[in-house]
């Protein structure tokens, strides 16, 4: 063989050693981007996409999350329980209203607000972004914290205040008709500074002419929100909206877990809530994961709807 | 795809960013060269005012409950019981309080080790990925870059369970590894450097690949001297985010003594409430974030803001 090889050689020098020189470099310059990614990748698919994919599993199962106790086949049941659960719908009506109250503090008052403070000069602006920003650093459970102690019945800031007006103490996140607003004011605490960020960084985008130019139509000042901010500022806007219904389950779940643990009577017990109580309390992991499997559906859809919407209906300003 | 765009379309605040977009804008109409005003000054001015007053109330709204909180942490632990808005002195009883009440030190060491383990981790793998993306053309890769963002509409809850399942098969539960380990991959750190890889200029990288630089010499000797802002304020803002995380600590520990956020909630959610000590945990939990904010305000928040996270 060798011999073979070394009498064929003279032959063919110039091919033969170009061929063995180049196949193992372009085997990694052809591998190489997917070295890279491995990693993360790898991250990725075990702990992002395996477990989607597991949860779809439990949900067709009854089992405890004990793992000597058996997994029980059921089928399509733990969907059919699920939809006929009171709690459920509920839970999804918390929900809205959590995301409706988020979409206030994170979407509605930034814009007005945005817009009020767009005359203020560079230098002022930036002390007050400086302070607006401060409650993002704040983790949930210290915000859950603070807001707790405020809003204490005893020694509270806020009963004390409303004390001087003649108002009796209220126990707010204890109250059934309170609780709910509370969570609410408390997560628009955590979204409100952010929002206004964003949506000034948006709103200065847009270049001064646009509003001159407004002006000199006579345009006025609801005509000139109506007609040139607010096209110009709709990617902004949708990816705010994006952004808060996306982590809107990150920031309420915390304060929710922290503050109330669901209650009074289940009043702020929202979906995510719900599916943790259903999986870590009651361990019935296959119901939680059924409910999770539509959760996560119905996520998809609304996100996927948002990304279309931030594609086709952006007016972008080049 | 469209979710590329999910950033902000421009941040002008960064007056040192290098980019023609970041060109700062100014708003108040009048020319600084003492040109003629185009408009009206009072009307301008009244604009002015109103704008003030309302940012200086939002700006109340965000800031009081931290002040009350740290205001708080100094009152005398008496005081609480006059229910009073006023001290009737400064005292560091609180902290005391706090200091016998939860080992805050070694859960503060505990969110040390894990903020920085999982901000470096995540920097480093982000920036592989991040840099294959952007640098090379490849088979599958918007199908790979779909699956990154796509892994940001699975909620946190929806793999909760089959993750703990995993960790407890692999014998991680009660570890440190076992927080830090599965929060390594984060789609927002790929998405965040790729592109600030797509900005990074050409002739470095054709220059460094005419020398006969490897691919990986590449990305250490040129990349990541050269991109050292954008590194260290995502490394800051995965470092925060870690910090203030609970959730996963919560199930993977289940007990109050793992990070301070757990220690702090064990706190919260005792029979009675020691409201001043807890202001003070809660001020010891913050303080570390806040130094680094006064440090790098500015990066920050143009960080957090292009990312529009937490």
């Amino acid at each position: 063989m060798l011999v073979e090889v070394i009498e064929q050689r003279p032959t063919a020098p110039a091919v033969a050693g170009r061929a063995t020189a180049s196949r193992p470099r372009r085997f990694v310059s052809f591998s190489e981007p997917y070295l890279y990614l491995l990693p993360a990748i790898i991250g990725l698919a075990l702990w992002i996409y395996r477990p989607l994919v597991e949860t779809l599993d439990y949900s067709f199962y009854r089992w405890n999350l004990l793992p000597t106790a058996p997994k029980v086949n059921v089928g399509w049941s733990n969907y059919t329980v699920l939809l006929h659960t009171p709690a459920l719908w509920k839970a999804v009506g918390t929900s809205l209203f959590f995301l409706v109250g988020l979409l206030i503090f994170g979407l509605l008052l930034p814009l007005g607000i945005a817009t009020i403070a767009q005359h203020v000069s560079p230098r002022a602006s930036t002390v007050y972004r400086a302070l607006i920003f401060l409650p993002v650093l704040v983790s949930p459970i210290v915000t859950a914290t603070l807001w707790e102690f405020l809003l204490s019945p005893v020694g509270g800031f806020v009963d004390t205040v409303l004390g001087w007006f003649g108002f009796a103490p209220t126990n707010w996140l204890q109250q059934l008709n309170t609780a709910r607003y509370a969570i609410a004011l408390t997560s628009g605490w955590k979204v409100l500074g952010v929002s206004v960020l964003v949506i000034t960084a948006g709103l200065a985008a847009i270049s001064v002419e646009y509003f001159e130019a407004a002006a000199v139509d006579g345009a006025n000042r609801f005509q000139t929100f109506r007609r040139v901010t607010l096209p110009l500022l709709s990617p902004t806007l949708l990816f705010m909206f994006i952004t808060v219904v996306l982590l809107s389950s990150q920031i309420i779940f915390p304060l929710v877990n922290a503050l109330t643990q669901g209650g009074p009577e289940g009043s702020t017990t929202d979906i995510y809530y719900f599916l943790y109580q259903n999986g870590f309390q009651s361990f019935n992991v296959g119901l939680a994961s059924a409910a999770a499997v539509c959760f996560f559906a119905v996520f998809a859809v609304v996100a996927l709807v948002c990304v279309r919407l931030l594609d086709r209906f952006s007016f972008y300003d080049n | 795809m469209a979710l590329v765009t999910l950033e902000p379309p421009v941040d002008h605040w960064d007056d040192r960013a290098p980019s023609v977009a970041m060109v700062p804008i100014r708003r108040d109409r009048r020319p600084r060269d003492g040109g003629p005003t185009t408009l009206p000054s009072r009307r301008s001015w009244r604009h002015t005012m109103i704008g003030h007053v309302t940012l200086t109330l939002v700006a109340l709204f965000c800031v009081f409950p931290i002040v009350w909180m740290f205001f708080t942490s100094f009152r005398p632990a008496a005081d609480f019981f006059t229910s009073g808005l006023w001290p009737t002195g400064l005292s560091l009883s609180n902290y005391s309080a706090a200091l016998a009440a939860i080992p805050i030190w070694m859960l503060l060491w505990h969110t040390v080790v894990i903020s920085l383990c999982t901000s470096a981790g995540a920097l480093f793998l982000a920036l592989l990925a991040a840099y294959s993306f952007a640098r090379f053309h490849f088979r599958g890769q918007n199908l790979l870059f779909l699956l990154f963002i796509g892994s940001w509409l699975v909620p946190f809850q929806v793999t909760m369970l089959p993750n703990y399942v995993l960790l407890y098969h692999l014998g991680l539960l009660n570890s440190l590894v076992g927080i830090i380990v599965p929060q390594l991959s984060s789609a927002f750190a790929v998405m965040l450097l790729r592109q600030h890889l797509k900005a990074f200029p050409t002739e470095l990288l054709e220059a460094a690949r005419l020398d006969g630089l490897s691919e990986w010499r590449t990305l250490w000797r040129i990349v990541v001297p050269n991109l050292g802002p954008a590194l260290a304020a995502l490394g800051i803002l995965l470092f925060v985010s870690q910090w203030n995380e609970y959730f996963w600590p919560m199930l993977v520990f289940r007990t109050p003594n793992s990070v301070i956020q757990m220690g702090i909630q064990g706190f919260l959610n005792s029979f009675t409430v020691n409201y001043g000590a807890l202001m003070a945990a809660s001020a010891l939990a913050t303080l570390p974030i806040f130094a680094i904010y006064a440090m790098l305000q500015r990066r920050l928040v143009n960080a957090f803001v292009r990312s529009g996270l937490r």
